[in-house]
């Protein structure tokens, strides 16, 4: 348990929620496009109906997946550190991939190429406290190999240039083979059920359905014992109720529903409750994810992660604009405040934009910094005798002064005390006046370094052979 | 009769006083085309102003659109030889592997509002099943959606699968979607590319030469 928790539900309205959800998974169910997981939902007692596709679930049958989901488990990163699920910490994760890269200075974004990948790899690096990566599937345009092979191309890059755990987001089933095979690759055991360094986005189309690419994506996670995290984005007043409360029932109905598909595929596997609500903004037709309905619905989604004992993962990513300026500031940290006070284990979208289509080096570093600094609020003020320090205050006495105390020297760097990378505390001395400046400083020192593989000679050459199989089965249409 | 309830009725999306009042109309043999020109599309054109000017949410807007149809899906077997103003017509779907629809829908929704006539295939709509349409129902415009930027490839598909079947050229090409861009759509070789659905009417309106 986080030292500090605030809640936006009550626990009555969780159990409120929580009924409602479970009457649509009853009554309504999620349309399942693919015939072998509907298969299998059958066979465990699910109501199928193949003419439409339709899956509804019995409030026994979500339950009893329920009691499988293990409440704890670890991911791995290839530098032989294991990062425990749930954790008081809070882990961060930035993005080295998305559709578009919005450089210092420009207007306009433009599309990303290999060199991205390896800088934003580098910064993730260079950042401590970065303790994970995501890479959204997108074509990377300087990549000259047929377009089949542009994912995996960029898959070896990432793989190869930090050895961090990844948040993987398959766009459809061969992605998802790419990502498996270079994986298993990448580790030195080859089974990733004992090294589990990538988990697994599986989405649902909302209002409640899961296209044949997700399911199958689910399946081969599911069966490979690989963690996994449902991404339903329901929009209210668009794929979604216009209320929060109704977005609150749907998106806890879609995120309930893929913890139980994987329940049913492997019962105990690793799951996370995670879900983005959105809203659909009913002026211009579009998607927010800045609004100001969605931190409280951020927070919401979490409760009842916690409601189910689940761990629980939340993005970071939540902004509009598709600059850095103070509408980007302002929702990011309404968002990340939410998901850390609500206690996310995982948090992650650093450096995203626009509705995370677009990445932004400087804003990964501006972000850290703001969720350290949410971070640093629900850790609260620690109050025992150690730090009321009133030892401290006697032997100072009036007048005096702290900076030679042995009590500062023990605590100034500790947690008690966050010190900001790109903030400005320097005033009018500081050459970067602006954070963006010095955000832009901290990214050039770290990518101005020679870019060095993260991984050993040896994985490097596991991953290679493994992207030669992978191209000839690609090539036989696989 | 009073003719100008119509005006009222779709402007608050009352799809069924609509039906009534085309009903009535239709008994006291009020021509079909006074109807539609003199009435539903100056009601429907009121709306889009509305839109335009922040006034109207998009629900609003649809449910006069809804209003508004349910008055043409009576008048619509009635039409014999009058003349009814109608700006093209567009085939339209979101692409192979695309189960996104909202996007899509909206468009359909404002361009069906703007006098276009809409053959909405639905989603993950195959290369072939964009051809046979454009074969049957000969459109003005073929409308593409993808929401993600792996199917947005399949609009290349299409395009080259139209192109076999030696209808490409007979037609206008628009494409739209949350990760496509202008540069995307000409690469392409789509003939219009649109940010958002109002956006999507001006082009549409631009590519049938009635803006």
């Amino acid at each position: 348990m986080k030292p500090i928790q605030l809640s936006v539900l009550t626990e009555d309205e969780k159990r409120v929620i929580h009924e409602a959800s479970l009457e649509i998974l009853e009554t309504v169910g999620v349309r399942v496009f693919d015939d072998g997981l509907r298969a299998l939902m059958r066979d465990r007692g699910a109501e199928v109906d193949d003419t439409t596709g339709d899956v509804k679930l019995s409030p026994d049958l979500v339950m009893e997946s329920l009691s499988t989901a293990p409440k704890a488990f670890h991911l791995a990163n290839r530098t032989g550190d294991r990062l425990p699920i749930p954790t008081e910490e809070v882990y961060i994760g930035s993005r080295v991939l998305l559709p578009k890269i919005l450089d210092y200075g420009a207007e306009q974004p433009r599309d990303p190429v290999t060199d991205d990948i390896i800088k934003a790899c580098q910064i993730a690096n260079a950042l401590d406290e970065v303790d994970l990566v995501l890479r959204t599937d997108t074509p990377v345009s300087d990549i000259h190999a047929p377009p089949e092979f542009n994912g995996l191309l960029s898959i070896q890059t990432a793989l190869t240039y930090t050895a961090k755990h990844f948040l993987c987001l398959p766009i459809n089933y061969k992605a998802m083979k790419d990502w498996v095979a270079l994986a298993e690759a990448a580790t030195e055991s080859g089974d990733l059920s004992r090294e589990p360094i990538i988990t697994v986005e599986v989405t649902i189309t909302s209002p409640l359905q899961m296209d044949r690419d997700s399911c199958q994506i689910l399946k081969q996670a599911a069966e490979k014992g690989l963690p996994i995290w449902p991404e339903p984005m329901p929009a209210g007043g668009g794929t979604a109720p216009v209320t929060t409360a109704g977005e609150m029932v749907q998106l806890n109905a879609e995120t309930l529903f893929t913890i139980v598909a994987t329940q049913i595929v492997n019962p105990g596997c690793p799951v996370f409750y995670s879900g983005i609500p959105c809203t659909f903004d009913l002026r211009t037709g579009l998607i927010s994810e800045g609004s100001p309905e969605c931190p409280p619905m951020v927070s919401a989604s979490l409760e009842m992660g916690r409601f189910y004992g689940l761990p629980l993962m939340s993005p970071s990513k939540y902004t509009d604009s598709v600059t850095l300026d103070e509408q980007c500031a302002a929702e990011k940290i309404m968002a990340a405040f939410a998901s850390l006070v609500s206690g996310a284990d995982i948090i992650y979208g650093c450096g995203d934009l626009d509705n995370a289509m677009s990445l932004s080096l400087e804003q990964i570093v501006i972000d850290l910094d703001l969720v350290l600094a949410a971070r640093r609020f629900v850790q609260g003020i620690i109050v025992d005798q150690d730090r009321l320090a009133v030892e401290a205050i006697k032997r100072v006495g009036p007048g005096g002064h702290y900076l030679g105390d042995e009590h500062t020297i023990r605590f100034m760097r500790s947690a008690e005390r966050l010190v900001p990378r790109s903030y400005n505390r320097l005033g009018h001395r500081s050459r970067a006046k602006a954070q963006l400046e010095k955000a832009h400083e901290i990214v050039e020192e770290i990518v101005s370094r020679p870019a060095e593989p993260a991984i050993t000679a040896a994985a490097m050459a596991r991953i290679q052979s493994r992207v030669e199989d992978r191209k000839r089965e690609i090539m036989a249409g696989s | 009769m009073n003719l100008g309830l119509f005006r009222e009725k779709i402007l608050v999306g009352d799809a069924a006083g609509v039906e009534a009042l085309t009903h009535e109309a239709i008994t006291e043999s009020i021509p079909i085309s006074t109807l539609i020109n003199g009435y539903l599309m100056p009601a429907m054109e009121e709306v889009g102003r509305r839109y335009e000017e922040g006034e109207f949410f998009i629900p609003e807007m649809f449910i006069s659109a809804r209003a508004m149809q349910a008055g043409m899906a009576i008048l619509k077997p009635l039409i014999v030889g009058s003349h009814i103003r109608t700006a093209g017509r567009v085939v339209i779907g979101t692409v192979e592997g695309d189960l996104h629809d909202i996007g899509k829908n909206l468009v359909s929704m404002m361009l069906e509002g703007a006098g276009f006539e809409v053959h909405d295939l639905g989603v993950d709509v195959k290369p072939e099943k964009f051809v046979e349409a454009a074969r049957n129902l000969k459109p003005a415009i073929i409308g593409m959606s993808a929401m993600l930027t792996t199917t947005m490839l399949a609009m290349k598909k299409t395009i080259g699968a139209l192109e076999e079947a030696g209808l490409r050229n007979a037609l206008m090409i628009m494409v739209g979607g949350a990760p496509l861009t202008q540069r995307f759509a000409d690469s392409i070789g789509a003939d219009g590319y649109a940010e958002d659905a109002s956006a999507a009417v001006r082009k549409a309106k631009e590519l049938v030469d009635i803006s």
